[in-house]
């Protein structure tokens, strides 16, 4: 998997770009805490290529809601592939998250 | 135009000198032949003047010796009046503009009662005629030239003596005709002379100028120069000079010519020759020497053409070292460059049983395609030892070659991994033509050409590959190579070939393929390289299977087989991301709580599927040595509350559970977690 960040006055967007698998997680940990501390201020994650999801990336994204919701900022998903989609569905975080 | 002699071979100097002076010695040559033939013309010319001259000359005199012969007979018939006689004299005098005198001297005591000397004489003192008796002891006419000759000269042609110079007719030549008289018993009386001056006659000699610059000359006979048409009286120097008697006149004229108006014209005529030809040299030597420069030149391009040939054939040689030959079974591939050098490619490598393989063609022809395709061999052998898979390997190729790559040549390939044990063969196509798999033409949708785009993402595609199958892979200098009929091969032609194999080598096809393709285009200057590459699969098929490790590394293995082998037996994307899901899910699992922590274990995968009328059933099974786990005993995860209630575990359990149609798990009697899932999708 790939990980692109960008800061701005507003708060911050992340793109996911590839295989957001066990793997991943731990390869990319560093930068995954990176985005987790950004969650302070407002957060787009742009998930057009993101291609796949296992539970290990969705836990990823539950430490970003809690994080958010602890800070007073708030996590905002879009261009959700509908596969990827359809896992976010299967495990009910289509309700927990702003999904444009 | 500059002619560098002192650049020039000391022989072409010589060779140029020596011409030079048989030029220089023919004009020469003809020069003096020329004026020699320019005396002759002269001569007859002046020959001719002086004719004309001389007849002008004697007619004009000869006119002064007819009035002494008109005179004569009057003269006889006036004898008894000797003092009358003036009469005629004077009557001449004034009938004759060029005669000064006229002059009846009588022989001794002809007129006793005259004395011993009778001479009258009627001359001009200016404008007046005078008459007198000149005769006397003081003037004894008898001793005179012009008597004494006078006397006894012919009587009827009488006789001009020799000119003389006289002062009171104003320092003026003068020629006096004496003719003698005699009476009717033939006894000489005296005789009659006419005094002429000569001058007016300049005006003929003015007319002989033949050459400019032309003399003409009257001269007495001991030389003195009676008139002369010039006016000096000197002979100029360098005359060309001929001379004619005039009449019986003691008289010559003399005709000069001087030799620089009779030579004159030649020798123009012969130094403007002189520099032509030196101009026709200098021009003849110029071109001589440029074609000598152009054939040198000539000779150096063709140098040039041995040496870039002979450097083709050691790149030639270079390029087919590059090339292995020492094919594995199942594989083999034939290039042959249209030129000593090109672009097409092929390369393989083995690697933990699987056998990477590539086929491509750089744009473009010649020396900077073979570059192109030495570089792509190398970085496809660097990157076959550390990549997974074949779109990873593409993606490397193509982020290394996009870069400074001002020309824009790009290459298509097809790179290919053949898992033969599991018959398996995974595949990325960048633009390359589609192979023929099992003599049919594969549907891929090809990715972009590598060279094009560095952060491209090229994407892997797989297919069953069992026992017996065959790929045949080409660049399009197959397909496209031209009959002497203008025909091209055509993947017809070429799928004709293929569908002849039938348990043939690989090496055979491959050998077959390009003679016949060298065949078909037999004697024609082919446009492109062609290569061929024919991979076939002896083994037999056994399941995917695969032994891990419990690390989670040991993943992507896992799920790049399975995902392949879904792709394979032609499941969709998404269904084949979903086994992957439940494939991560359950093996996560097991690696991360089978074994003790810190301890290693292995951990089998097996996939197995089939099809039917209900569908394609798909079964993976995984076993393990470890602690008893049953993963469907556990509670189902909450995916419904809110996100504080949510557990972190739990959640890959109830994935696998909820996309795979059916989970069981069994502990085996040899002490093993078997858990497996199966899934049926409809077709």
């Amino acid at each position: 998997m790939k990980i692109n960040i960008q800061t701005h006055d507003d708060g911050a967007t992340v793109a996911l770009i590839g295989e957001f698998d066990t793997l991943a997680t731990t390869e990319m940990s560093d930068h995954l805490n990176e985005i987790v501390a950004l969650t302070d201020r407002p957060v787009t994650v742009d998930c057009s290529e993101l291609e796949y999801i296992s539970s290990s990336g969705l836990r990823f994204f539950m430490q970003l809601k809690r994080n958010s919701e602890q800070h007073g900022g708030a996590v905002t998903i879009t261009h959700l592939r509908e596969d990827v989609k359809e896992i976010f569905r299967l495990s009910g975080f289509c309700n927990l998250f702003d999904i444009e | 135009m500059k002619i560098k002699l002192p650049s020039m071979p000391k022989s072409d100097k010589l060779s140029v000198l020596l011409i030079m002076t048989v030029i220089i010695v023919a004009l020469g040559v003809q020069y003096f032949i020329e004026v020699s033939k320019d005396e002759d013309v002269a001569h007859q010319l002046m020959q001719r003047e002086l004719r004309i001259v001389e007849q002008q000359l004697f007619f004009e005199l000869y006119d002064a010796g007819n009035a002494a012969n008109v005179l004569r007979p009057a003269v006889l018939r006036m004898l008894h009046h000797p003092d009358s006689l003036t009469v005629l004299t004077r009557g001449m005098l004034k009938n004759y503009p060029n005669v000064m005198a006229v002059c009846i001297a009588f022989e001794p005591d002809y007129f006793p009662e005259k004395g011993h000397w009778f001479e009258l004489v009627s001359h001009r003192v200016g404008d007046k005629i005078v008459d007198e008796q000149a005769g006397g002891p003081q003037h004894d006419y008898f001793k005179l030239e012009w008597y004494r000759e006078g006397i006894i000269a012919d009587r009827n042609r009488g006789r001009w003596v020799r000119p003389y110079y006289v002062e009171e007719y104003g320092g003026r030549y003068v020629s006096t005709f004496s003719l003698p008289i005699h009476d009717d018993e033939d006894r000489p009386v005296g005789v009659i002379a006419i005094d002429v001056t000569l001058d007016w006659l300049e005006g003929i000699l003015k007319e002989a100028e033949p050459y400019k610059g032309s003399v003409c000359r009257l001269i007495d006979v001991a030389g003195n120069v009676l008139v002369t048409s010039g006016t000096s009286l000197a002979i100029p120097d360098n005359c060309f000079t001929d001379s004619m008697k005039v009449g019986n006149y003691n008289m010559q004229v003399i005709l000069s010519c001087p030799q620089s108006a009779i030579y004159g014209e030649t020798l123009l005529v012969d130094v403007v020759m002189f520099i032509l030809l030196l101009i026709c040299i200098v021009l003849i030597l110029y071109i001589v020497r440029r074609n000598i420069r152009d054939m040198s030149r000539l000779d150096e391009a063709e140098e040039n053409q041995r040496m870039i040939q002979s450097e083709m054939k050691v790149a030639h040689n270079i390029q087919m070292g590059i090339l292995r030959t020492d094919f594995p079974e199942g594989l083999s591939a034939r290039l042959m460059p249209m030129k000593d050098v090109g672009g097409d490619l092929y390369d393989f490598f083995e690697k933990d049983g699987m056998l990477w393989f590539i086929v491509g063609d750089v744009s473009g022809k010649g020396v900077s395609a073979a570059m192109m395709m030495g570089t792509t061999v190398t970085l496809f052998r660097s990157a076959v030892r550390r990549c997974s898979a074949p779109d990873e390997i593409v993606g490397e190729l193509n982020s290394l070659l996009s870069e400074h790559n001002p020309g824009m040549m790009f290459v298509t390939a097809f790179v290919g991994r053949l898992d033969r044990r599991h018959g398996l063969l995974s595949y990325c196509c960048a633009g390359h033509n589609p192979p023929l798999l099992d003599g049919r033409v594969m549907d891929i949708e090809p990715d972009i050409p590598i060279g094009f785009q560095a952060d491209y993402r090229f994407h892997r595609h797989s297919c069953l590959f069992p026992e017996g199958s065959s790929l045949v892979l080409y660049t399009d200098g197959i397909t496209e190579a031209r009959s002497a009929q203008h025909q091209l091969m055509g993947l017809q032609r070429l799928h004709d070939i293929v569908a002849e194999r039938s348990g043939e080598t690989a090496a055979d096809t491959a050998n077959r393929i390009l003679e016949a393709t060298c065949r078909f285009a037999e004697g024609q200057a082919q446009a492109d390289d062609m290569a061929v590459m024919c991979v076939t699969n002896n083994a037999p098929a056994q399941h995917p299977s695969l032994t891990l490790s419990n690390t989670l590394s040991e993943l992507t293995r896992a799920k790049t087989l399975l995902g392949e082998y879904c792709d394979a037996i032609g499941l969709t994307s998404k269904q084949t991301r979903e086994m992957n899901l439940a494939l991560e899910e359950a093996l996560v699992n097991v690696i991360n709580y089978a074994y003790p922590e810190g301890t290693s274990g292995l951990i089998t995968l097996n996939i197995t599927a089939s099809s039917d009328a209900d569908g394609r059933h798909i079964a993976l099974t995984l076993s393990d040595s470890g602690a008893p786990f049953d993963p469907t005993a556990r509670p189902e995860a909450d995916v419904s509350g809110s996100i504080d209630a949510r557990r972190e575990g739990g959640l890959g359990i109830y994935f696998y559970t909820n996309l795979m149609d059916d989970v069981s798990y069994r502990r085996s009697d040899d002490g093993q977690n078997i858990l497996s899932m199966t899934k049926t999708y409809t077709i």
